[in-house]
């Protein structure tokens, strides 16, 4: 009887853990770059779902030569944009990347993106995991 | 009945009606007509800077309401959400005024930022968008006179950022700063406004 009662706390133990244990991002988007701009913004929400923080350490993108995450800062009446080296994922957090906030730089464009194709992003956290993203291209008119 | 009202009462009563219909639209008219907040007084002015098309000046927009924005177009984040927003005010102008409003962002980045290339870009938002700009001690002046703030690295290498204030002003048919906005102002407020400038142009 005991063993049983063992056996199945264990067992559901073991599921919360399963079901929880998760990096994830959501509604990820790239601004459609008017003709003539060098640089565009990747917007998303990174869902922390796991019991402990992690953090993003670097950025790449297949359809830009460089990626870098930004963040946009007040300096005075000034907006000034920051260079972040990484950005933390506290445990059971949502991190809203979104327009005056932060942003995903991508700079140095192979192709011209079009409205609706996803540009494809790989975010790589701290202890090695890497998540791809397709970020489809929105026109914000 | 009516017997009972001399003709003393019956013209007191008129004055009274009269007054109504006098007065009443004269508050209407108050309370829709903006004024300029004394803040904003003396702030802005002319120049004349460099288009596409060769040189503009804001007095070539008299008798339009325009949306005006300093900006360059190595800015991923602020500069296209202002633009962005900007074009969808000047869309949500009610249709006989359409032409009468117009939107003018000056790159204060003219060493990567050319006429042509800026003529493209905002384009890209709405074809009643200028793009100027012009030699950095003419900007310099022109930012100074519109209190706008702009700072260009001192050493800048291939890649750099410009901080700049993300004011979007709103300057009425006189060539007079009225409003101040920024990019996270809703669309709609700001459309509210230049219509309510239009009005009074008429």
């Amino acid at each position: 009887m005991k063993f049983r009662l063992l056996s199945i706390l264990l067992l559901v133990c073991w599921s919360l853990t399963a079901q929880a244990g998760e990096v994830e991002v959501r509604d990820a988007w790239v601004s459609l770059p008017p003709p003539g701009a060098e640089v565009v913004a990747a917007y998303m929400v990174v869902l922390n779902m796991e019991a402990q923080g992690h953090r993003l350490r670097r950025v790449s993108c297949d359809e830009a030569s460089e990626a870098e995450f930004h963040a946009m800062r007040r300096h005075g009446n000034m907006m000034q944009m920051v260079h972040l080296e990484g950005v933390d994922l506290p445990a059971g957090e949502r991190v809203v990347f979104a327009p005056g906030g932060m942003h995903i730089m991508l700079r140095g464009l192979r192709r011209t993106l079009k409205r609706g194709e996803d540009v494809h992003l790989h975010l790589f956290l701290e202890d090695g995991r890497r998540l791809d993203i397709a970020a489809p291209v929105r026109d914000m008119r | 009945m009516s017997a009972l009202l001399s003709r003393l009462q019956v013209a007191g009563l008129v004055l009274i009606l009269m007054g109504g219909v006098l007065v009443g639209p004269f508050c209407l008219y108050q309370r829709l007509m903006p004024s300029v907040p004394d803040a904003l007084l003396g702030m802005g002015g002319d120049f004349t800077l460099q288009s596409a098309k060769g040189p503009v000046s804001l007095s070539d927009f008299r008798g339009k309401v325009v949306l005006l924005y300093f900006g360059y177009t190595h800015c991923p984040d602020a500069c296209p959400m202002a633009l962005g927003v900007m074009a969808r005010a000047l869309n949500m102008v009610s249709r006989p005024w359409r032409e009468r409003v117009a939107g003018l962002f000056i790159s204060v980045d003219p060493a990567r930022d050319t006429p042509k290339l800026l003529r493209d870009y905002v384009r890209f938002f709405d074809r009643r968008i200028v793009g100027l700009t012009g030699a950095p001690q003419k900007l310099r002046e022109v930012a100074h006179r519109w209190r706008a703030d702009f700072s260009l690295p001192a050493n800048p290498g291939d890649h750099y950022a410009v901080e700049h204030s993300t004011f979007i002003y709103l300057v009425n048919a006189d060539g007079q700063v009225v409003s101040l906005f920024d990019e996270r102002t809703a669309p709609e407020e700001m459309a509210m406004a230049m219509q309510r400038w239009l009005w009074r142009v008429q």
